[in-house]
C-alpha cells in the first residue's frame, strides 16, 4: 500500500525504528503510537505546571478501575461510582460516535450531533411526561421512538440541504446545531418547567420511564447491553445490506456510485438521517439513564468528543464500543486525577485534541521516519533509500 | 422629545458596536482563509486562547513590573494574547500543511483543545475553573474624546456608556475592516491569496508559492480572531470565563457563507448577527424570550445557503453534486 | 503605412510591411511608459537554445513517463512535439516549467544545465507555458490575470493603471485584441486561450510552450494563431507547440518530434516529410493480423442503437457533439475512431445517461432515452446500456472495495443478490453466494486474484477490466459503449477481452468501440466511423480501411462533410492516391498552409465573434 522503498541491506540493523515507523505510516498500528504521543505530551504539559505530575498520571490511569475487596462476606466491588461514571460515558459517547461514523463513510461530514441529542433527548423526555400514567412496557418503546424520530428527521436536514441544494454539511450542521440549543432551552423553559425545581429543569421522569441500574450505585443501565448489539447491528446494516453497501459505495467511490446507478442522494439523506438517530438514542440516554430529567443548562459539545470516538474506531461500527469506552476511562481518568491530585480533569481534554490530530495526521509518522532516516544518514550511517514525493501543488 | 430618541438610538448603535465586534474580527479571520482555500473552524478555539492569555499576560505582567503603568500591562497581556493565538493557528497550519491532517477535523482539535487548555491553566494558576474572577485584570487602553458634554447622543455614541470611551479593539475593528480590505484588493499578496484560494494551478503556475500562503493565511485569521479574543476579555468585561467565546467563532463562518464570501457581505452578516445578539438582551428586558433572535443569525444562513443552492442548481452540475468536493 | 504604426503586429502581412513592423514595435518599445517585466524587448538579446539530453522521468509508483527524450530547440524554430495522450508529451511540458524535476537526464539552457524547482525559476529563465487548460483566475480581469505573480506596484501597493496600461501595451505589440479590463469569465474558452497565451508573453518568454492550443479554437481562429506562432518566431521567439494535427504541424513548424510511450519514435524537418508520413508516423504502422469477417449484410437490419442528429455540449463546455448521427444493429460492433477529446468522451457519457441530448433523439431499441443525471442513468441502464468507462479507476470500479463487491455494483438491490423474502432497502445481502458467483466469474475469464475478497485496487489494470467487463456482461446488456477498454492493459488480457467482446456481439447485442488504438477497432470492428471536433467525419467498412487512411481522417487531414453512420448511409469515398491531394476533391480542405492566406483575409464569420489578430478591415492601407 505504501510507495515506500524497502532500506537498503547493510542498513537493515540500524533502520529497525525507522522501518517500524514507516510501517506504522502505512496505517497499520499507528493509532498505539498516536496514544502513547498524545499521553507523552500530556504528561509534559502537566509536568511544567503540577507539583506530582507522576501521582497524577498515575490516577488518570488507573483512577477508575474498581477494587476487589475481599471483606467479611466475600468479594465486593468497591470504588464502583467512577467506574460506572466511565461505563456510562462510554454508552453515551458510542451513541455519539456512531452518530458521527454512518455520514462518514457516505463521505458527509456532518458534526451535528449536538443537536440532534439535545433534540431527541427532549422529544423522549416529553413523550415520558405525557405518558406518565402508563406501564413501563408503553412508556419506554414510545419515548425510545420518540428520541429515534426527532433526531432522525434533525439529522435528515443536513442530507438534504446537501443532496437538494449543494449546501455544505459542515456549515448547515453546525448552524442546525446552534438553533437545536436555542430551541431546546425555549421549549424546555417555555413548556416544559418543573415549577417546583430549584434550577430549570424538566419535572422529574415518572419510574416507569426511568431505566434502572443494572450495577448499584451506578447509572448503568440496559443500555449497557444494547449499545454493543446496536453497533453490530449497524455494522451488519453497512456490510450485509443494499442500503449498506449503496451508503459504502457512495463513500468512497461517489462517481463510480453514480454510474452504476446507486441511489446517491437517497443513501445521502438515508446516512445521516441515522447519524441523527443514533444521537437521538444518545440524548435519550442522559435524560433517562443518567439524569432522571432534562435541566435547560445542559452543556453543549459531547458531539464533538463523538468525533473522536469515531475517528479512533476509524468509522468501523463495531469497533466503536471499544473506542467509547477507551475514550471515557480517560475521561474518569480525569475526574479520578482532579479528586486526588491538583491536575484538573480539563487536561483529558488536551489529550483527546492531541489524539485527535495525531492520528489524522496522515504524513506525520512517515515524515518523522523520513527525519530519523535522514538523521542516521547524516551521522554517517548508510543512506537508507528514500523516496522523494513529486513536489506540486500543496493540495 | 427627538432627544431622548436620539439618545436611545445611539444607545442601540453603541449596543450593536459592542455586541458585533467579537464576531466582526473572528469574521474577517474566517474570510481571509477561506479566500485562501482554507476554512478555520477553529476560531472558537483561537479567541478563547486569546483572551485568557490576554488576562492572564496582563496579570503576569502586573506581577513582574509593577512600576509599570496599567495601560502598559494590559498592552503586554494583548499581546501574549495574539502570540497565544498565532501559535494556536500555526499549530494547525503545521498539522495541516505539513502532515496532512485534514483541515477541519484538526480545527475542531484545536477548539477542544484550546478549551481544555484554558481551564486547565486556569484552574492551576487561580485556583479556579470558572473564571479569573478573583483576579484583578485590567482592560485594554479606551479612547475618550472630551468636551462632547453639550451633545449627549454623540457623547454616548463615541464616549460609551459612562463617557469611559470605547476600548481598544472596538475602535480597532472598523480599522481592520479597511485594512482586509486595503491588503484584498490593493497589494499584490491580497491578489496571491485570492488566487491560491480560487485556482491553486494558476497561482502555482504563476510562481506564487502557494503553500507559503496558506500558511500566511491561516496565521492572519489567528491574528485577527485573536483580537477579537482579547475584546472579549479585556475590552468592558475584564476576567476569563470558561467558554468564553460562546459559539461566535461558529457565526463567524456563518457570516463568511451568509456574506457571499466577500469582505462586505461578510461585514453586513457580521452586524446582523450583532444586531440579532443586541435584539436578544432588548427583548429579555422586556421579558421575553431570548432564544428566538439568538436563532436567527443560524436560521438566516440555512436559508441563504437554500437560496444559493436553489439558483446553482439552475446551472449545469459537476459529477456527483451530493459528496464534499473536499480540498 | 500609418496603419501599420498602429498596430505594430498587424498580420494583414505582406512583405512590405514586414520591414514597417520592425520599426513599428521598436518604437512602440520605446514609447512605451512601463516596460512589461522582461527587461529587454524581443529580438535585442539572442534567445536561449534550449536541448533535452536523455531526459527521464519515473514517479513514485512507478510509472515511466518520459523514457530518455532528447531533443533540441533553437531561438526562431517552430518545434512540434506530437504524440497520443499518455506519450508524455505533458509530462516533457512540466519539466521544463518547473512543475517537475526530471529523475534521470538534463536539461540545457544556452548550454548550461538547468534545473528548474519551482515554475517561477523557469520563467525568470524565460520559459513560458500556456497550458492546455485554462489556468485562469476566474474573478480577476485580464490585466489581473497576466501580471499574477509579478504584479507592478506602487510601494507596497499594487499599481493597477500601470498593469493595465503595460498589457494593453503588451496585448498591442503581440496582436492580441484583448479588453485588459474584461473579467475573464465573461470571456470565451478562445479568448482565455488567449490570455494565457499573454500571459507567458508578458511574462517575457524567449521560449515559448503551448499545449495543444486549438483544441478549443474554431479552424479560423486556430489558422490565425499559427500564423501569430510563425511570427513571433520569425522575431526570434522559440516555439514549442505540442499538437496532434498534422495541418498544424505541416503549416507552422520547422521541425517535429514524435513520442510514443514516453519515448521519441521520429524526428525531422518538417519540410522533408509529407503529412502522409507523418500521419503514419504518429499512429504507428504496425497493422495486427486482421481477423476476417463477413462485410455487413444489406441493411434491412432494425438499428438497436438509434442517434439522430444528436448535438450535445459537456458540464465544463469543452467539448461538444454537433450533428451525429449513426446507428448500430445488433450482432455488430461500430468503431468510433479518433484522437481523444474530440467527443468520444461526451458520446459516451451520452448513452450512459449522465448528459442529456440537447438536439436529436438518442433510443435504445426504439425507446428514446430521456432525463440526465441520476435519473438519465437509470434510464439507460433500464433500457438495457451498459458501459466500460474510460476512466477505469474512477469511474469502474470502487477500489478499495473487494472484487465481489464491484462485481455486484449493478444488481445490488436485486436478486439473486438480495436473498429473497427480505424486500426493499434493507435487503440482505447474498454474500456467500455472491462470492461462489465471483470466484466462477474470475475462474472463467482467467483473473488470478487470492480470493474474491481482496480489494479490487490490487488486479492489474486487465483483470480489472475483466471484472468490469463481466459485470456489464452480466445484465445481457442490448447496447456496451466500450471506451478505450484496452488502455493500460496487458497483451494477454486484450486478447481474452477482445474476445469477449465479439462474443456479446454474436449473442446479439450491439457495442460501441471508442478507442485511440486503430489496431483494435480494425479487428474488432465491422464499421468505423470517425470523430473530429465533435462530428463525424469519416464512415468505413472495417474490411475496406486501414490504418493510414484512418489516420487522415483523425489527424484533420481529410474529412467528409456527408458522413453519416447509420445502417444505410454509405461509406466515405475512397481518396486519390496522389500524395500532394490526398482527400477526394469534394472534401474542404481544413486551413493548411497554402490557403492560410485566403482563410485569413476572410473576414470574421458572426458566429466566431472574437477572431484573435484578425484584419482591421478599415485599418487597412
Amino acid at each position: 500500500m505504501t510507495s515506500a522503498a524497502p532500506p537498503a541491506p547493510r542498513a537493515s540493523r540500524r533502520a529497525g525504528l525507522t522501518s517500524l515507523l514507516r510501517r506504522a505510516g502505512a496505517g497499520i498500528g499507528t493509532l498505539p503510537l498516536s496514544l502513547a504521543a498524545a499521553l507523552l505530551v500530556g504528561f509534559a504539559l502537566t509536568a511544567l505546571v503540577s507539583d506530582e505530575p507522576l501521582r497524577a498520571w498515575l490516577a488518570l490511569l488507573t483512577g477508575p478501575l474498581p477494587e476487589f475487596h475481599l471483606g467479611a462476606q466475600g468479594w465486593e466491588l468497591r470504588r464502583v461510582v467512577l467506574f460506572g461514571a466511565a461505563i456510562e460515558d462510554a454508552i453515551t459517547l458510542a451513541l455519539l460516535g456512531l452518530a458521527i461514523a454512518l455520514p462518514f463513510r457516505a463521505r458527509q461530514f456532518t458534526l451535528g450531533a449536538d443537536g440532534q441529542m439535545f433534540l431527541g433527548a427532549l422529544a423522549a423526555v416529553a413523550t415520558s411526561l405525557a405518558l406518565a400514567a402508563w406501564p413501563a412496557a408503553v412508556v419506554l418503546p414510545a419515548s425510545l421512538l420518540a428520541a429515534m424520530l426527532v433526531g432522525g428527521a434533525w439529522g435528515l436536514l443536513p442530507g438534504w440541504m446537501r443532496v437538494r441544494h449543494g449546501a455544505s454539511e459542515i456549515v448547515t450542521s453546525l448552524m442546525l446545531n446552534l438553533v437545536a440549543v436555542q430551541l431546546f432551552r425555549l421549549i424546555l423553559s417555555e413548556w416544559m418547567s418543573d415549577p417546583g425545581a430549584g434550577f430549570i429543569a424538566t419535572p422529574l421522569l415518572p419510574p416507569a420511564a426511568s431505566l434502572g441500574a443494572l450495577i448499584p450505585g451506578t447509572h448503568v443501565s440496559a443500555m449497557l447491553i444494547a449499545v454493543p448489539l446496536l453497533a453490530w447491528a449497524a455494522q451488519a446494516m453497512l456490510d450485509r445490506t443494499s442500503a449498506g453497501y449503496a451508503l459504502r459505495a457512495v463513500g468512497q467511490a461517489p462517481d463510480f456510485a453514480r454510474r452504476m446507478g446507486l441511489p446517491v442522494a437517497r443513501t445521502v439523506m438515508l446516512s445521516t438521517a441515522l447519524g441523527g438517530l443514533f444521537a437521538g438514542l444518545a440524548g435519550l440516554h442522559v435524560s433517562h439513564a443518567l439524569l432522571g430529567r432534562l435541566p435547560v443548562d445542559l452543556p453543549a459539545g459531547l458531539g464533538y468528543e463523538g468525533l473522536v470516538v469515531a475517528l479512533l474506531a476509524r468509522n468501523q461500527p463495531r469497533a466503536i464500543p471499544m473506542a467509547a469506552l477507551l475514550y471515557a476511562y480517560l475521561r474518569a481518568g480525569g475526574q479520578a486525577m482532579e479528586r486526588g491530585t491538583d491536575v484538573p480533569r480539563e487536561m483529558v481534554l488536551v489529550i483527546q485534541a492531541l489524539i485527535i490530530l495525531f492520528v489524522v495526521s496522515e504524513r506525520l509518522w512517515p515524515r518523522l521516519a523520513e527525519g530519523l532516516a535522514r538523521w542516521r544518514s547524516r551521522r554517517g550511517a548508510p543512506a537508507v533509500e528514500t523516496v522523494e514525493p513529486s513536489p506540486g501543488v500543496a493540495s | 422629545m427627538t432627544d431622548t430618541w436620539t439618545l436611545v438610538v445611539a444607545g442601540l448603535v453603541v449596543a450593536l458596536l459592542r455586541a458585533t465586534t467579537p464576531i466582526l474580527f473572528a469574521a474577517l479571520g474566517a474570510l481571509v482563509s477561506d479566500l485562501a482555500g482554507c476554512v478555520n473552524v477553529a476560531l472558537e478555539g483561537l479567541m478563547l486562547v486569546a483572551a485568557f492569555f490576554g488576562v492572564m499576560g496582563a496579570v503576569q505582567a502586573a506581577e513582574l513590573w509593577p512600576a509599570l503603568p496599567v495601560w502598559a500591562h494590559a498592552l503586554i497581556g494583548g499581546g501574549a494574547a495574539l502570540l497565544a493565538a498565532l501559535a494556536l493557528a500555526l499549530l494547525l497550519a503545521v498539522f495541516h500543511l505539513e502532515f496532512g491532517a485534514d483541515l477541519i477535523v484538526a480545527g475542531i482539535a484545536m477548539n477542544l483543545l484550546a478549551a481544555g487548555l484554558t481551564v486547565f491553566l486556569m484552574a492551576s494558576w487561580v485556583g479556579d475553573k470558572g473564571s479569573t474572577a478573583t483576579l484583578v485584570s485590567p482592560a485594554l487602553p479606551a479612547l475618550r474624546v472630551p468636551g462632547l458634554a453639550g451633545w449627549p447622543a454623540l457623547d454616548l455614541l463615541v464616549n460609551g456608556e459612562g463617557g469611559r470611551g470605547h476600548p481598544l479593539p472596538l475602535l480597532l475593528a472598523p480599522l481592520a475592516v479597511a485594512a482586509v480590505w486595503l491588503l484584498l484588493q490593493r497589494t499584490p499578496w491580497g491578489r496571491w491569496l485570492r488566487a491560491t484560494g480560487e485556482n491553486p494551478a494558476a497561482a502555482l503556475a504563476a510562481g506564487i508559492p502557494v503553500k507559503r500562503m496558506q500558511y500566511l493565511a491561516l496565521l492572519a485569521s489567528g491574528a485577527l480572531a485573536g483580537l477579537g479574543g482579547v475584546y472579549l476579555s479585556m475590552g468592558y468585561v475584564t476576567l476569563f470565563q470558561a467558554d468564553m467565546s460562546a459559539g461566535r467563532g461558529f457565526l463567524a463562518l456563518a457570516a463568511v457563507f451568509l456574506g457571499a464570501r466577500a469582505l462586505a457581505g461578510t461585514t453586513a452578516a457580521a452586524l446582523l448577527f450583532g444586531a440579532s445578539a443586541v435584539l436578544a438582551t432588548q427583548l429579555g428586558a422586556l421579558a421575553w424570550r431570548p432564544q428566538l433572535p439568538q436563532m436567527l443569525p443560524p436560521i438566516v444562513t440555512l436559508l441563504a445557503m437554500a437560496v444559493a443552492g436553489a439558483r446553482r442548481a439552475r446551472r449545469p452540475r459537476p459529477a456527483a453534486p451530493e459528496i464534499s468536493q473536499r480540498p | 503605412m500609418s496603419a501599420a504604426m498602429n498596430t505594430p503586429l498587424d498580420i494583414a502581412a505582406s512583405a512590405a510591411t514586414s520591414a514597417a513592423m520592425n520599426t513599428g514595435m521598436n518604437t512602440a518599445t520605446s514609447a512605451s511608459s512601463g516596460t512589461p517585466p522582461s527587461s529587454a524587448p524581443i529580438g535585442a538579446t539572442p534567445p536561449g537554445r534550449l536541448s533535452l539530453h536523455g531526459v527521464s522521468k519515473r514517479y513514485p509508483t512507478g510509472t515511466l513517463a518520459v523514457d530518455q527524450v532528447s531533443l533540441s530547440i533553437s531561438p526562431g524554430e517552430v518545434h512540434a512535439i506530437v504524440g497520443e495522450n499518455g506519450a508524455g508529451k505533458s509530462t516533457v511540458m512540466k519539466m521544463l516549467y518547473g512543475l517537475e524535476q526530471p529523475s534521470a537526464g538534463e536539461i540545457h539552457l544556452d548550454g548550461e544545465p538547468v534545473r528548474w524547482r519551482t515554475p517561477r525559476e523557469a520563467i525568470a529563465a524565460g520559459m513560458g507555458l500556456v497550458p492546455q487548460h485554462v489556468t485562469l483566475v476566474p474573478s480577476f480581469t485580464v490585466a489581473e490575470n497576466v501580471v499574477l505573480g509579478q504584479e507592478p506596484r506602487r510601494g507596497p501597493l499594487l499599481d493597477t493603471r500601470v498593469a493595465i496600461e503595460q498589457v494593453a501595451e503588451t496585448a498591442r505589440r503581440f496582436g492580441l485584441p484583448l479588453d485588459p479590463r474584461t473579467p475573464v469569465s465573461r470571456l470565451s474558452l478562445g479568448e482565455q486561450q488567449a490570455v494565457g497565451l499573454l500571459k507567458a508573453l508578458h511574462q517575457g518568454a524567449r521560449i515559448l510552450m503551448l499545449d495543444e492550443p486549438t483544441a478549443v479554437l474554431a479552424p479560423q481562429q486556430a489558422a490565425a494563431l499559427m500564423t501569430a506562432l510563425r511570427r513571433y518566431a520569425d522575431h526570434g521567439l522559440a516555439v514549442i507547440l505540442i499538437t496532434h494535427r498534422i495541418a498544424e504541424i505541416r503549416e507552422v513548424s520547422d521541425r517535429f518530434t514524435v513520442l510514443r510511450g514516453g519515448r521519441v519514435a521520429g524526428s525531422a524537418a518538417t519540410r522533408d516529410v509529407g503529412e502522409a508520413e507523418i500521419a503514419a508516423m504518429v499512429v504507428g504502422r504496425a497493422v495486427a493480423p486482421r481477423r476476417s469477417r463477413p462485410s455487413p449484410a444489406p441493411s434491412r437490419r432494425t438499428p438497436v442503437l438509434s442517434m439522430r442528429a444528436v448535438a450535445a455540449t459537456d458540464a465544463g463546455g469543452r467539448q461538444t457533439l454537433e450533428d451525429l448521427t449513426l446507428e448500430i444493429a445488433g450482432g455488430e460492433i461500430l468503431g468510433i475512431a479518433g484522437v481523444e477529446g474530440n467527443g468520444q468522451g461526451l458520446l459516451a457519457d451520452v448513452l450512459a445517461g449522465l448528459v442529456r441530448a440537447e438536439r436529436g433523439q438518442v433510443s435504445v431499441d426504439g425507446v428514446p432515452l430521456r432525463g440526465q443525471g441520476d435519473a438519465g442513468i437509470r434510464a439507460a441502464r433500464a433500457a438495457g446500456v451498459a458501459a466500460l468507462p474510460e476512466d477505469r479507476l474512477h469511474d469502474g470500479v470502487a477500489p478499495d472495495m473487494s472484487i465481489t463487491e464491484n462485481a455486484i455494483a449493478n444488481r445490488h438491490a436485486e436478486p439473486p443478490v438480495v436473498r429473497r423474502g427480505v424486500p426493499g432497502w434493507f435487503g440482505a445481502l447474498d454474500l456467500g453466494g455472491a462470492a461462489r458467483e465471483t470466484a466462477r466469474l474470475l475462474r472463467d475469464f482467467g483473473v488470478v486474484a487470492a480470493s474474491p475478497e481482496v480489494p479490487i485496487r490490487s488486479l492489474s489494470g486487465g483483470n480489472m477490466q475483466k471484472v468490469v467487463l463481466a459485470r456489464e456482461i452480466a445484465l445481457a446488456p442490448r447496447l456496451l459503449v466500450a471506451s478505450q477498454p484496452t488502455r493500460g492493459v496487458d497483451i494477454g488480457a486484450c486478447e481474452s477481452l477482445h474476445e469477449r467482446l465479439g462474443a456479446l456481439r454474436d449473442s446479439g447485442a450491439a457495442v460501441m468501440l471508442i478507442s485511440a488504438d486503430l489496431d483494435e477497432l480494425l479487428a474488432l470492428s465491422d464499421r468505423i466511423a470517425v470523430m473530429s471536433h465533435g462530428r463525424l467525419v469519416g464512415h468505413f467498412a472495417a474490411a475496406e480501411v486501414d490504418a493510414r487512411r484512418l489516420g487522415l481522417y483523425m489527424t484533420g487531414v481529410c474529412h467528409d462533410p456527408a458522413a453519416r453512420a447509420d445502417l444505410d448511409a454509405p461509406f466515405t469515398p475512397a481518396e486519390r492516391t496522389e500524395p500532394a491531394e490526398p482527400c477526394s476533391p469534394s472534401a474542404p480542405v481544413t486551413p493548411s498552409a497554402p490557403s492560410a492566406r485566403s482563410a485569413l483575409s476572410a473576414p470574421a464569420t458572426p458566429s466566431a465573434p472574437f477572431t484573435p489578430f484578425a484584419p482591421d478591415e478599415e485599418r487597412l492601407p
